[in-house]
């Protein structure tokens, strides 16, 4: 499973998402006729400028914003239609970008909170998460909002990890954090993924979530301009001039 | 002596009306960040189904006049408020808090405004008098069976008290909590925001129906003018000031701003002529209404603020 780029295509297709056009607004949509699928067990990272519509292509997956006209299929069954809480019941999870955890509730309150209904598998999942995130536990009875801004991202992985999600949705994980523990989080990303789960992120720092990731998405102004092994993204001089800033060849010259 | 013992049951019964509302008004707003301004709404609700259950039969009403017992008189005022708060909830709840605000404002007083006319039902600016209250026909003394009526305001506020307790420490209460902090988040995790916000919100307006019938007989005579606006203000202060999500200090602010209320009635009684005690009467909303403001610029979370790590 950690040479990435072998399982894509093995990988059975999990999610399609089919001419999707979503907004806050019917009026205003932000994503306009993206089509897309997602294959079991990969990691694909969403690309593309502030407003490209990286963040609403996800939450309209889940439900957060108003799907206006194509459908999402999730294993099969359209969830263009449902609620998030009934998206979220099908084992999908959303990691909403900073500011995303209950600042007021201890860290164990917060994981508690992901957690839905099957209290069998509570305890497993709960030392699951702990064994991925040792901090968490050091934590559990401080409130979650005297964390640190690394912190507060492994709690909200964390917290979306109790739900025993088999799709995981994470927006910018890496926003707002030092270089080292942008990187740490990105260990933790594959970590989940090699627990069986499949990614889908939204990220800013494309060359580093590129680097763990099977496939990237770019997105510009709402619609999608490539789909493409990351590897390949990676090595495209076009996409480094254009998504990853000049890159130091360029500067040397 | 007997005096000021007097006094002091019957400040504490009027008292209670105000803390049950206050805890209600805690499970919506404190504990679920839910404005609801239509406190008085429900309490009249609660007020009017005890009054018409319980009360006597008037000759100008067409519906009312049952006599059944004050304590299904109340549970039934538990059930109509909650059903008036289900339908409330369903048509508000999706709403903007401050929507939510204005929509709960403008029903409490188109029921106050109903009350006043549908006559037939209510007596209209007349009122239902003659209300029946617990003990009063066992003990000739008012002052015993205020005794025993502030026995059941203790009872009951205790058994809300921890009931609440226990239902805002458990998963239910956790994600109510989650819900006022950030409901796009508690949606994000799979909760059915808008089945959680309802709940609240029915649990709230039964418990503030129940204060309403209690009080209908406790003073035994209600009209459309007990149910104002004020009340609904006077509430929140209450709450406000002794601590927003902390049940406690829903009980405090509700003594301590009765208190203020009272006493300021009394000194303005005291200082004013006659004929200008009408107007001077508007001193007391002045004078909590300081009382507000200074406590939310030096103490904004309350005289108990809410507890950042209530055990599970």
């Amino acid at each position: 499973m950690v040479s990435s780029f072998s399982n894509v295509n093995s990988g059975r297709e999990m999610l399609k998402v089919s001419n999707l056009v979503a907004g806050y607004r019917r009026d205003l949509p932000i994503v306009i006729d993206v089509s897309m699928e997602v294959y079991e067990g990969e990691i694909l990272t969403l690309l593309g400028p502030n407003g490209a519509g990286k963040s609403t292509l996800i939450k309209g997956i889940c439900g957060l914003v108003e799907v206006i006209s194509g459908n999402v299929v999730f294993q099969g069954v359209e969830i263009s239609n449902l609620e998030t809480y009934e998206i979220i019941e099908r084992r999908v999870a959303y990691v909403p970008q900073t500011q995303n955890v209950f600042a007021k509730l201890s860290v164990s309150h917060n994981l508690d909170l992901g957690a839905i209904s099957n209290v069998k598998a509570y305890e497993e999942r709960l030392e699951k998460v702990f064994m991925l995130f040792p901090d968490l536990w050091k934590f559990k009875d401080t409130s979650a909002g005297k964390l640190s801004g690394g912190q507060r991202q492994m709690l909200a992985l964390g917290r979306a990890l109790m739900a025993d999600p088999i799709l995981l949705l994470i927006d910018e994980p890496s926003a707002g954090l030092a270089p080292i523990l942008r990187n740490q989080v990105f260990q933790q990303v594959v970590e989940i993924r090699e627990s069986g789960v499949t990614v889908i992120m939204v990220e800013q720092n494309a060359r580093a979530a590129l680097s763990v990731s099977d496939r990237g998405i770019i997105l510009a102004n709402g619609r999608l301009r490539r789909v493409q092994n990351s590897k390949e993204l990676l090595e495209d001089p076009e996409i480094a001039e254009i998504y990853f800033g000049a890159g130091p060849t360029v500067r040397a010259s | 002596m007997i005096d000021i013992l007097s006094f002091l049951i019957f400040f504490f019964i009027v008292c209670s009306f105000y803390i049950i509302s206050s805890l209600g008004l805690n499970i919506q707003y404190g504990f679920t960040g839910m404005f609801n301004v239509g406190i008085a709404g429900f309490f009249a609700v609660g007020a009017y189904t005890s009054a018409i259950l319980t009360g006597p039969n008037y000759a100008d009403t067409i519906f009312g006049g049952f006599g059944l017992p004050i304590i299904l008189g109340w549970v039934c005022a538990i059930i109509v408020s909650g059903i008036a708060g289900l339908l409330v909830g369903l048509i508000t709840l999706k709403l903007r808090e401050d929507f939510l605000a204005i929509s709960t404002f403008g029903i409490a007083i188109s029921l106050q405004l109903v009350a006043l006319n549908v006559e037939s039902v209510t007596r209209g600016p007349n009122g239902l008098y003659a209300l029946p209250k617990p003990f009063a026909h066992i003990f000739d003394s008012p002052f015993v069976s205020n005794v025993c009526y502030l026995i059941i305001c203790i009872v009951v506020i205790t058994m809300i008290y921890y009931a609440l307790e226990r239902a805002v420490r458990s998963p239910w209460g956790r994600v109510l909590r989650s819900i006022r902090e950030d409901e796009v988040a508690a949606e994000a995790l799979g909760k059915n925001v808008f089945m959680y916000r309802l709940q609240a919100f029915i649990l709230g307006c039964g418990i503030m129906g129940l204060a309403g019938a209690m009080y209908a007989n406790f003073v035994r005579f209600i009209s459309p003018q007990d149910f104002l606006p004020i009340f609904t203000i006077q509430v929140y202060v209450m709450l406000i000031v002794g601590g927003k999500g902390n049940n406690l200090g829903a009980i405090v602010g509700a003594i301590v701003i009765w208190a203020l209320w009272s006493a300021s009635d009394s000194l303005i009684n005291f200082i004013v002529t006659p004929d200008f005690q009408t107007q001077a009467a508007a001193l007391r909303i002045i004078i909590v209404g300081m009382v507000l403001v200074l406590m939310l610029v030096f103490k904004p979370s309350g005289i108990l603020p809410e507890k950042k790590h209530v055990s599970g």
